[in-house]
């Protein structure tokens, strides 16, 4: 009787988050799977297929901006691990007291102001009529104003400004657990800073690197607002063609293809980031 | 005659193991009733089955001539004080104290007045609107005892609840809580693995081991006439030898250790010649003597060097290694406890000096093993 | 090393952290400024201080659509909120405290939506809602509009991956809670209800208030999920996107404005909540 409810009880909990799960999650990627291997033949009439890879495979604009979004989604990733390491350090082990909480409050408040806000910000600023141009022509450095939007380049630091919180907070958490007698020791057994990082630091901070950079990865390769905003037609991004397969083409099932594609890379690495670094994924996240 | 509680063949397993096997035993009306064992001995197990967060797998569980069974823990008459208090933190002290009150619905002017009478009670009179973080642990203790005393409870269970307190703390509340107990008259069972808090405290004592009861007596009783070897180490401290009896001579047997001594013992005519028996010796009857006047009519009697002495205060326990008979290599430590008195030439034997120990065959204490 | 080159190092890291902040902050302060520059567009030279894009007759609070936009951005986010933290509260109790048979499993599951990009849950979620439109038209014959792209759509996925973080913050939460509590309420006679009522939920509520403001924020400003699934009735960032994309105008940055403040206000309550939960905490160790 007792065990009977029990079963109920935990049925009834799990309730839920089966619906959720099933009918937000695994239901819709499985539709987007299979209708990535269904072809139109004709108005509602459709045959299995792999007609929407080839489709893909055979148009150089498709997998050249794929191959282009994410070997820039893994530069993006390393970048903004370069730039936030050494934050994360001043922050978890070189501030104290009150400075340290408030650079830490100021470094995650940018980005609870939505993603627009901050892209837009940077268009003020690089645009051709932006800021920059504005003083580099008051400085008689430029005589035309260049247009910085569109670039590569910019999109790229779009993209390192958008991830960082994603990096620094992982960072300052492994990085405020490590005992700072370990550098003391290993400065007393006569060992330079480099050696300190890289056989105690980067060693400490690695579960911190690894969650970080799958976040960071994840979010640059699904970006959408960043590449179209500061890329725009100049620097394509993969979710802008899923976007128009969608919307502008009508043409879904290409379209879930591309988006099934993307979902295999951006899972395969972050599985194979956590195999490389032997973790586990609910860790990561927690 | 109707008991506060009965506990008849209790028993609970855990997949393959047996937390309690067979438990039975009663418990008169306004007692303090101690359950003493070491850790992991099924103490804890069985106080959730009083309190109704586990049920028994065989037997009952009656209070007040009431069966306990398939009754939840929030309609049976105990309450318990949990090891670490579990104090709810958000609340202050008044509102602890007035939470079973609030869940049995009761007025609200009622419930004020029964939260004073307690508070005064446990001598928090002035305390009711403190937070729980500005107690003391004693202070905090009390609250954890009135917010059970409130409801008026048939049993009061008090888990360990003096193992969180520091070692003087501890001390004074185990006094405290004995004044307490009598004080009202409620009946307590209490539960800990720590002898002294129970020889202290208690009217009568259950020593638990894995899981079965080794024996239920007054605290004198446990002490004095220990029904087994365990309940003879784990109560107090004892020398301890084990051996065989070799034969008898009236008035005593004759025992041989394994260690190649031989010991007098008080017969019984329960004793055959080829049984193994434990012997034990309380530490405050143990004799010494040094210097070069040999003892008299002690029946055992051993030379050795006295290793370290420990001052007590009021006594003195010296520790005296003595060799194995007949010129056999073991040797063995034994606790000699004296009253440490000014000018007490014996009581001054500094570590180092050689000394006779021994003593009398009535003050041993003779179990056979393996029988209980 | 020597103690001049150690001191040229901590230096130049100070430097670099300096460098580090003027680039995360410069964006917004620049935003923020030109919603006061008394000129039509967002760009040098400053003409002057006004709160003509905040109150006057082309302002913010008259401007229709943007005004619609924050209303649907309101009761999305208000909507996504309550189910995130309903539903993450009772998956909180479900990992914290039962066990089952694929408890693992369903763990990872839940975990999963953080690891799908935006676009793809949005569009895969519009797929679906499609295929079910069309196999109940096809079966029962019945048009159903409701899972047309829309309102609901948008509040499912976002609530497909918030629910995610919800339940992650109330469950660390709910990890910490001395259980000995809920056994001593119990043995002094509450019932399950009152229990929950009177000990869980109030130790629980700096987490339900910290998990809703970010589930609040998270759903406010998505852009990626809800891109796929908007019908007629859009939420702010999607205006503001498609005004973003006609031309900026210093009444977008007036609405940014209005934004950071507020994403502002929320997490300083959000971090005051966690700081005097922790403070507490601490007390009572």
């Amino acid at each position: 009787m007792n065990r009977l409810l029990l079963k109920w009880n935990v049925g009834l909990l799990a309730l839920p988050l089966l619906l959720w799960i099933v009918l937000l999650i695994i239901l819709p990627l499985s539709d987007l799977f299979i209708s990535s291997f269904q072809e139109k033949v004709g108005v509602g009439v459709f045959e299995w297929g792999l007609g929407n890879y080839q489709a893909f495979l055979q148009e150089p604009f498709y997998w050249q901006t794929f191959i282009r979004t994410v070997l820039f989604s893994i530069i993006a990733t390393m970048a903004t691990l370069g730039v936030a390491f050494p934050v994360a350090y001043y922050i978890a082990k070189v501030a104290r007291g009150r400075v340290k909480s408030m650079l830490f409050v100021l470094c995650l408040l940018p980005f609870w102001v939505s993603e627009l806000v901050r892209n837009y910000g940077w268009m003020i600023i690089l645009r051709e009529s932006g800021l920059l141009n504005h003083f580099l022509m008051k400085l008689n450095l430029i005589t035309q104003p260049i247009e910085f939007l569109y670039r590569d380049a910019t999109v790229m630091m779009g993209l390192i400004y958008t991830s960082l919180l994603f990096m620094v907070v992982p960072l300052v958490v492994v990085l405020e657990n490590l005992d700072e007698s370990l550098l003391e020791a290993s400065d007393d057994l006569g060992g330079g800073r480099l050696i300190s990082l890289r056989r105690i630091i980067i060693p400490h901070a690695m579960p911190g690197i690894v969650s970080g950079c799958i976040m960071v990865f994840m979010l640059t390769l699904g970006n959408y607002l960043t590449a179209t905003l500061l890329g725009g037609k100049e620097s394509l991004w993969f979710t802008e063609h899923i976007y128009n397969q969608f919307m502008t083409r009508w043409n879904w099932e290409l379209g879930s293809a591309m988006g099934f594609l993307l979902l295999v890379v951006s899972s395969a690495l972050v599985w194979l980031g956590l195999r490389m670094t032997g973790q586990k994924l609910n860790k990561v996240m927690t | 005659m109707t008991f506060a509680l009965e506990c008849r063949s209790l028993s609970k397993r855990f997949g393959s193991f047996s937390a309690v096997s067979d438990v039975s035993f009663t418990i008169s009306e306004g007692s303090f009733f101690s359950i003493l064992g070491p850790s992991g001995c099924g103490k804890t197990t069985l106080l959730r089955m009083i309190s109704g967060f586990c049920e028994p797998d065989k037997g009952d569980i009656v209070i007040h001539s009431r069966s306990m069974r398939g009754i939840l823990p929030n309609a049976r008459p105990v309450n318990m004080v949990f090891q670490q208090l579990a104090l709810f933190p958000m609340m202050t002290v008044f509102e602890n104290i007035a939470y079973g009150l609030r869940c049995r619905k009761v007025s609200k002017k009622k419930i004020s007045f029964h939260v004073e009478e307690v508070l005064n009670r446990v001598g928090l009179a002035q305390s009711g609107s403190k937070k729980i973080d500005q107690l003391s642990g004693g202070q905090k203790q009390r609250v954890a005892i009135a917010r059970c005393l409130v409801l008026e409870p048939k049993i009061l269970l008090l888990d360990e609840p003096l193992g969180a307190l520091d070692l003087k703390l501890r001390e004074h509340m185990k006094i405290e809580l004995k004044k307490l107990q009598t004080q009202l008259g409620t009946t307590f069972l209490y539960i800990t693995h720590d002898q002294s808090e129970a020889l202290v405290m208690s009217s009568h004592i259950a020593v638990m081991k894995e899981g079965r009861i080794e024996q239920i007596g007054t605290p004198q009783a446990l002490y004095q006439s220990p029904k087994s070897s365990f309940v003879a180490q784990f109560v107090g401290d004892n020398n301890h030898w084990r051996g065989k009896i070799v034969q008898f001579c009236e008035p005593y047997v004759e025992v041989q250790t394994e260690e190649g001594w031989k010991l007098k013992a008080l017969y019984s005519s329960s004793f055959q010649v080829g049984d193994r028996v434990d012997i034990f010796v309380r530490p405050e009857a143990m004799l010494v003597k040094s210097g070069e006047k040999k003892p008299n009519g002690w029946v055992n009697c051993f030379e050795g060097l006295v290793s370290s002495v420990v001052f007590n205060g009021g006594t003195r326990d010296l520790w005296v290694n003595v060799r194995g008979g007949n010129g056999s290599s073991f040797s063995k430590e034994l606790k000699v406890t004296l009253p440490a008195q000014k000018g007490d030439g014996e009581a001054c034997l500094p570590s180092g000096r050689a000394v006779e120990v021994g003593w009398d065959a009535l003050s041993s204490h003779v179990l056979k093993v393996g029988v209980k | 090393m020597s103690q001049r080159s150690v001191k040229v190092l901590a230096g130049i890291h100070k430097l670099y952290i300096v460098f580090f902040f003027a680039y995360l902050a410069i964006p917004l302060i620049l935003v923020a400024l030109f919603a006061f520059n008394d000129a039509p567009y967002p760009a040098l030279p400053w003409r002057g201080f006004t709160l003509e894009w905040f109150l006057g007759n082309k302002g913010v609070f008259q401007d229709e659509r943007l005004m619609d936009g924050l209303k649907v951005s309101f009761s999305v986010a208000s909507m996504v909120t309550f189910l995130c933290l309903l539903i993450g509260t009772l998956n909180a109790f479900l990992f914290e405290r039962r066990s089952f048979p694929g408890k693992g499993i369903l763990y990872f599951l839940m975990l999963a939506p953080l690891v799908v990009p935006g676009v793809i849950l949005g569009v895969s979620i519009l797929i679906f809602s499609h295929t079910l439109t069309n196999g109940i038209e096809g079966f029962l014959g019945i048009e159903t509009e409701i899972l047309r792209p829309g309102l609901l759509l948008v509040t499912l996925g976002q609530f497909a991956f918030i629910t995610t973080v919800t339940t992650l913050v109330i469950s660390a939460r709910l990890r910490k809670f001395d259980r000995m509590q809920e056994e001593a309420a119990f043995d002094l006679g509450a019932s399950h209800l009152h229990v929950l009522t009177t000990l869980t939920l109030p130790y629980l509520k700096p987490a339900l208030i910290s998990s809703g403001i970010v589930a609040f924020l998270m759903s406010f400003e998505n852009f990626n999920t809800t891109f796929m699934l908007v019908g007629s009735d859009a939420p702010l960032t999607i205006t503001l996107f498609d005004s973003l994309r006609q031309g900026a105008t210093p009444v977008l940055n007036a609405v940014s404005v209005l934004l950071i403040l507020a994403s502002g206000v929320l997490v300083a309550i959000s971090l005051f909540v966690q700081k005097v939960d922790y403070i507490l905490d601490e007390h009572s160790k």
